[in-house]
C-alpha cells in the first residue's frame, strides 16, 4: 500500500516538476513582483490623494491584476501558433477599433484615446501594440519572406505604419512610439542587413531632422503644440517650470530626494505633499515615488526585475520552438523594454515626457491586461520551447 | 541548448544592447539617488519649505491720560496677477473698478501695469521673458474702500486682483502735535521713522517680526503633521504715554492758530509745562502738517521741529534770570534803583535804547517797564563772571533732555569769548541764542523755586503684551538760588510785568496773579537787527505763587505789530484762562475780583 501511495506521490512529483519545468519563473518571479509593488504604491499614492484613489484605485489594480492573470494562464495553455492565423482578423480588427476611436471615443485631459465597451474603458492603441507585434511576427515568419527584398520591408513597414499614424492622430505620441521598437526590433532580428539598417538609420535621421525644421518653421506641423511644449520643455524645463515643466521637475527632485534607502513606505515629501500631481503620481509618475520612498536601493531591484523579464522574453526567443515564436518574443522584449526605459527615464529627466506608463506597476486597466496577454503569450512560447528542459532532463 | 544561427546571435546582441542601456539607467539612478542626493534634496525641501514672516504691532502712542493720538488702522495693500486677469477688456473693466474708487489712480497707467503680461529677465545671460505674476495697484487702502472694489471686481468676475491686509499708522487727531509726534514712510515693507517722536522711540516701538519655517503642500497650507521652526517672537512694539495732556494741547493749539489768523506771523510756538516736573502739558508749532494728508507734508519746514531746532534771540524775555541772579547774590535788592538815562545810555561804544524814555527805576520797576538800561546796569554790577554762571545754571547753552532730535543747545559764547558788550547785552537777550525749550525751562526754575527740572515728554511706556510699564522718573532739579528769598523776590517783580503800568497787562487774567515778561526781538537780517521783524514773546506762570503751569508764546514776524505785550501776552492770557478753568484752579485773588 506504502509503495502505490509512494509511487503515486513520485509520479505527482515528476508531473508537478514537469509542470514547474514548463513556467518560466525567470519571468513569473519579477511579474509578480513588479505587480504587487505596483498595487503597494498605488495605494500608497492613493492615500494622499483620497477619495475614489484612496480606496477603490488598488482595488481595481487588484482585479485588473487577477483578470491579466486569468489571460495569462489562458494564454500559456494556448498554442501561441494559433495567432498565426488569427494576425490578419486581430489587426484589421485593431485597425477597426483605432477608427472607431475617431468616431465614437471618449474624450479624456484633451486626447481621444478611448473607447467606451459597457462599464468599461478601454484603449484599442494598447490593442493595436498587440495586433502589430502577431502579424509582423506572422509576416517575417512566413516562408518565403525576405525583409531584404524591397517589397517585402514595404509590406513590413506599411503594416506597421497604419497603427502607428492612427495613433499618432488621437494623439497618442507615447503609443505610437512603442510601435518603433516593435517593428526596429522585429526587423533586426529578422536578418535585416546592416546595410539597409544604416541606411534606415540614416533616412530616419534625416526625416528628424527635416521634421525639426519643418516643426520650427512651422510649414506642416506634424506635433500638437502641448507634445512640442514637451519637447522642448524636456530640453529646457525652466522654459515653463511652473506649469508642464513642473512634473519633471519635481519628479526628478523625488527620486534624488530618495537617497541610498529612501524616505520609508509612504513617507515620500514631494508625493504626500502634492508637489507630485497627483494624477500622475500613480500612473506616469509612480517610479518617482517609488524611487522617493525606497531609494536607489528600490529603483535598482525595480530596474533588475525589469532587465530579468526582459532577459527571459530574450530567453524565450532563443529558445522558441519556430521563428514565428521567436519574433514575437522579440517584439514583446522591445515594447517592454521601451515602456520601462522611458517611463523610467522620463522620471529622471533623461527622457522627454511621453506619458507611456511603466508595465505592471502603473495604474491602468489597459494596460495591465494587455501586459499580461504579452507575459501570458511569451510563456505559451516558452512552454513550447524546442527542446524543454524536462525533455532534456529525460533523455 | 539554442540554435547557434545568425538570428540567435542577433537576439543575443539585441539582449546585449539592452542590458547596456538598462545599466545605463541604473548608473543615471545611482547618480542622481546618491550622488546628487544632498543637492536634489536640499531643492525639494526648499519647494515644501515656506516662510512665514509674522510682524507685531508698531506701539501706539497715548497722552497723559490714555487718548489715543497715534495708532494702527487695519487696511489693505492691492496688487494684481496679470496673469490671472486675463484679456485687455477685462483689465480694463478692473482698472475701472479701481480707478474710481481710488481717484489718485490712473485708469490708462493701470490697465498698462495690469496688461504687462511678461517681463525680461535673463537666465544664463540670454535675456528671456518670463511671465509676470505681479502688479503693484496701491498699497494702504481703507477697509471700506477695499471692499467697495471687491464687491465690484466680484459682481464683474475678475479675478487676479489680491487683497493683503496690513496696518497703517494713523494719527486720530490729524494736526494735533503732529510736529512733536513725527511720522514714518514705508520703503517697501519696512517702516521707516522719518522724525519727532515716531523716530526717538523707534526702537521701543517698533515691533519685531519673526520668521516661521514651516512645511507645505503645493497648495500652501501648512501641514499639521509637518516639522515647523515655531520661535514666533514677533512682538508688539511698547505703547508709549506722553506727558502732553490732549484737551489742552487742543486749547493750545486752537488759540495758536487764532493767532496766527489775527497776526499773519511766519511763525508762532507755543509751550505749556508743568515747572515743578518740568512735564511738558501742551507744546505746538505753526506752521504744521497733517501727518494722515502726505500733501501737506511737501514743505519740510512744516515738520522740521521748529521748537527743539531753532534758536531765536529772547530779547527782555531773558532779563528775569539776570536780575534773578543779582538778587540772589545780594548785589542788588528789589528796591536798589537805577538810573535809566532817560532811554539812550551810550556805553562800549554803542548806543543802547530803551523803547521808552525812563528815569530813576528800582529793580523791580526795571522788570515791570522792560528797561534795557537799567538791567544792563544791573549786570554790570554783578560783573561778566557771575552773569555766566547764573544764565548757565539756568540751563542756556545746555539741552533740555525732550526726547526729540536733533536739539540744539543754543548759541551762549563762553566766558573768554565776551567782548565789551556782551555784558550789557546778553542779560537783555541779544546776541545769545536760545530755543523755545531752554526759554520754557528756565521759567519753570523761575517758578518753582529755583530748581532747574530736565524736561520730560514721556511718562511711561508700557509694554502691550505683558502689561509691564515702565515709568519716566522725574528727576529733582538742581539748585539755583542760594537764598531762600530770591524766588519770593523774583516772582513779586514778575507780577507787576501783568499789573498797571506793566509791559504786559494783556496777560493779566481776572481772580489770577499772573508773573511773567514780555519779550520784543529785533530779528538779525543780513547781520543787522532788523526794525520791522520781531520776535513777539511772553513767557509767564499762573497762579504766580503756586503755578499750574509756565506757559511760553512767541510770534515770528508778526504783521502789523511787534511788541510781545501786544501780541504774545494776549494769547497767553486766552490759553492760561482756559487751561485754568480746564484744571479747576481755584483763583488766589479774590480781592481784585471784587474790587472790580
Amino acid at each position: 500500500m506504502t509503495d502505490f501511495y509512494i509511487k503515486k506521490l513520485k509520479d505527482l512529483g515528476h508531473f508537478l516538476k514537469k509542470l514547474l519545468n514548463r513556467f518560466d519563473l525567470l519571468q513569473i518571479i519579477p511579474m509578480l513582483v513588479l505587480s504587487f509593488v505596483g498595487i503597494a504604491f498605488i495605494y500608497s499614492t492613493g492615500q494622499q490623494v483620497g477619495g475614489d484613489a484612496a480606496g477603490l484605485f488598488w482595488v481595481k489594480q487588484v482585479v485588473w491584476f487577477f483578470a491579466g492573470a486569468v489571460m495569462w494562464i489562458m494564454l500559456a495553455f494556448m498554442d501561441y501558433r494559433n495567432f498565426k492565423y488569427w494576425a490578419v482578423p486581430i489587426y484589421i480588427l485593431s485597425i477597426i477599433a483605432l477608427l472607431a476611436v475617431f468616431l465614437v471615443g471618449v474624450k479624456v485631459y484633451g486626447a481621444t484615446r478611448w473607447l467606451q465597451v459597457g462599464g468599461i474603458r478601454l484603449q484599442p492603441s494598447e490593442f493595436a501594440k498587440f495586433a502589430v507585434v502577431i502579424m509582423l511576427s506572422t509576416i517575417v515568419s512566413m516562408r518565403n519572406f525576405d525583409i531584404n527584398r524591397f517589397w517585402n520591408l514595404a509590406l513590413f513597414g506599411g503594416v506597421a505604419l497604419v497603427p502607428f499614424l492612427l495613433i499618432l492622430k488621437e494623439p497618442d505620441l507615447g503609443s505610437a512610439l512603442v510601435i518603433i521598437p516593435i517593428v526596429v526590433g522585429i526587423a533586426f532580428v529578422s536578418k535585416l542587413r546592416f546595410r539597409l539598417m544604416i541606411t534606415g538609420l540614416v533616412l530616419a535621421m534625416t526625416l528628424l531632422s527635416v521634421e525639426i525644421i519643418n516643426e520650427k518653421n512651422g510649414y506642416y506641423p506634424l506635433l500638437k503644440n502641448y507634445q512640442k511644449e514637451r519637447i522642448l520643455v524636456f530640453l529646457d524645463p525652466e522654459r515653463d517650470r511652473k506649469d508642464r515643466g513642473w512634473n519633471q521637475l519635481q519628479s526628478e527632485l523625488a527620486v534624488g530626494s530618495g537617497g541610498v534607502l529612501g524616505k520609508g513606505y509612504m513617507q515620500g515629501t514631494q508625493n504626500t505633499l502634492g508637489f507630485l500631481p497627483q494624477t500622475v503620481s500613480n500612473t506616469d509618475f509612480i517610479f518617482s515615488v517609488i524611487a522617493e520612498e525606497t531609494g536607489f536601493a528600490g529603483s535598482f531591484l525595480i530596474i533588475t526585475m525589469y532587465l530579468l523579464l526582459i532577459a527571459s522574453a530574450l530567453r524565450t526567443a532563443l529558445l522558441a520552438r519556430d521563428r514565428f515564436g521567436q519574433y514575437i518574443a522579440t517584439g514583446i522584449a522591445a515594447a517592454l523594454f521601451f515602456h520601462s526605459v522611458v517611463n523610467i527615464g522620463m522620471s529622471v529627466r533623461i527622457m522627454p515626457i511621453t506619458g507611456l506608463p511603466l508595465p505592471l506597476i502603473s495604474y491602468g486597466g489597459s494596460f495591465m491586461l494587455s501586459t499580461m496577454i504579452y507575459l501570458g503569450l511569451l510563456q505559451s512560447v516558452y512552454a513550447r520551447r524546442r527542446r524543454p528542459f524536462s525533455e532534456m532532463e529525460d533523455a | 541548448m539554442t540554435r547557434n544561427d545568425a538570428i540567435s546571435t542577433r537576439i543575443k546582441i539585441m539582449c546585449l544592447i539592452f542590458f547596456v542601456v538598462l545599466a545605463w539607467l541604473a548608473f543615471h539612478l545611482y547618480e542622481v539617488q546618491i550622488t546628487r542626493h544632498d543637492e536634489l534634496y536640499g531643492k525639494a525641501r526648499d519647494t515644501y519649505t515656506s516662510v512665514k514672516t509674522k510682524q507685531g504691532k508698531r506701539g501706539e502712542i497715548y497722552d497723559y491720560d490714555g487718548n489715543l493720538l497715534v495708532g494702527n488702522i487695519p487696511c489693505f495693500d492691492l496688487c494684481a496677477d496679470p496673469e490671472i486677469i486675463g484679456d485687455e477688456e477685462n483689465c480694463r473693466i478692473a482698472a475701472g473698478i479701481i480707478a474710481k474708487e481710488l481717484p489718485e489712480l490712473k485708469k490708462d497707467d493701470l490697465v498698462k501695469r495690469l496688461m504687462k503680461k511678461t517681463r525680461n529677465s535673463e537666465i544664463n545671460g540670454k535675456p528671456v521673458g518670463i511671465k509676470n505674476n505681479y502688479a503693484f495697484i496701491a498699497s494702504n487702502v481703507e477697509l471700506k474702500t477695499a471692499k467697495d472694489i471687491e464687491d465690484a471686481l466680484k459682481k464683474k468676475k475678475i479675478k487676479g486682483i489680491s487683497f493683503k491686509e496690513t496696518t497703517k499708522r494713523y494719527y486720530p487727531k490729524n494736526e494735533l502735535l503732529a510736529n512733536i509726534l513725527g511720522f514714518t514712510n514705508i520703503d517697501r515693507d519696512e517702516v521707516i521713522a522719518v522724525i519727532g517722536l515716531e523716530k526717538f522711540f523707534n526702537e521701543f516701538i517698533k515691533p519685531s517680526s519673526s520668521e516661521i519655517h514651516y512645511e507645505r503642500a503645493r497648495d500652501g497650507l501648512p501641514l499639521s503633521y509637518g516639522w515647523q521652526n515655531k520661535i514666533d517672537d514677533a512682538k508688539d512694539g511698547m505703547n508709549v504715554y506722553l506727558t502732553i495732556r490732549e484737551p489742552i494741547q487742543a486749547i493750545l493749539e486752537e488759540e495758536l492758530d487764532k493767532l496766527m489768523d489775527k497776526w499773519k506771523p511766519r511763525a508762532a510756538y507755543a509751550i505749556m509745562a508743568d515747572p515743578f516736573t518740568g512735564s511738558i502739558i501742551a507744546v505746538a508749532q505753526r506752521p504744521t502738517f497733517n501727518p494722515n494728508d502726505r500733501k501737506s507734508m511737501l514743505d519740510p519746514d512744516a515738520w522740521r521741529n521748529r521748537i527743539t531746532e531753532d534758536i531765536f534771540e529772547p530779547g527782555s524775555i531773558m532779563k528775569p534770570m539776570a536780575v534773578a541772579g543779582a538778587i540772589d547774590s545780594g548785589i542788588v535788592t528789589p528796591n536798589t534803583s537805577f538810573d535809566c538815562e532817560n532811554g539812550a545810555w551810550f556805553y562800549g561804544g554803542k548806543m543802547l535804547r530803551d523803547s521808552h524814555p525812563l528815569s530813576l527805576l528800582t529793580v523791580s520797576q526795571i522788570i515791570q517797564k522792560s528797561s534795557n538800561i537799567g538791567t544792563a546796569k544791573i549786570a554790570l554790577k554783578m560783573g561778566e563772571r557771575h552773569l555766566y554762571y547764573t544764565l548757565k545754571s539756568f540751563g542756556f547753552g545746555d539741552k533740555t533732555g525732550v526726547p526729540l532730535k536733533p536739539e540744539t543747545s543754543g548759541i551762549f559764547r563762553p566766558l573768554k569769548k565776551w567782548d565789551t558788550l556782551s555784558i550789557t547785552r546778553f542779560p537783555i537777550g541779544q546776541g545769545i541764542g536760545v530755543s523755545p525749550l531752554q526759554l520754557v525751562r528756565a521759567y519753570c526754575a523761575l517758578a518753582n523755586g529755583g530748581y532747574l527740572v530736565k524736561l520730560r515728554m514721556i511718562d511711561k511706556l508700557e509694554n502691550p503684551d505683558t502689561g509691564h510699564i515702565i515709568k519716566i522718573p522725574v528727576k529733582p532739579g538742581m539748585k539755583i538760588f542760594k537764598n531762600s528769598k530770591t524766588h519770593q523776590q523774583i516772582v513779586s517783580m514778575m507780577k507787576l510785568v501783568t499789573q498797571k503800568g506793566g509791559t504786559a497787562t494783556k496777560a493779566a487774567i481776572d481772580g489770577y496773579q499772573v508773573a511773567g515778561k514780555t519779550g520784543t526781538s529785533q530779528k538779525v537780517i543780513n547781520g543787522q537787527y532788523s526794525h520791522s521783524k520781531f520776535f513777539a514773546s511772553f513767557a509767564g506762570f499762573v497762579p504766580a505763587d503756586n503755578p499750574a503751569f509756565v506757559l511760553f508764546v512767541t510770534v515770528d514776524e508778526p504783521q502789523g505789530a511787534e511788541y510781545g505785550g501786544t501780541i504774545s501776552a494776549p494769547a497767553f492770557r486766552e490759553i492760561s484762562e482756559r487751561t485754568l478753568r480746564y484744571l479747576d484752579i481755584k483763583p488766589d485773588v479774590l480781592s481784585t475780583v471784587v474790587s472790580k
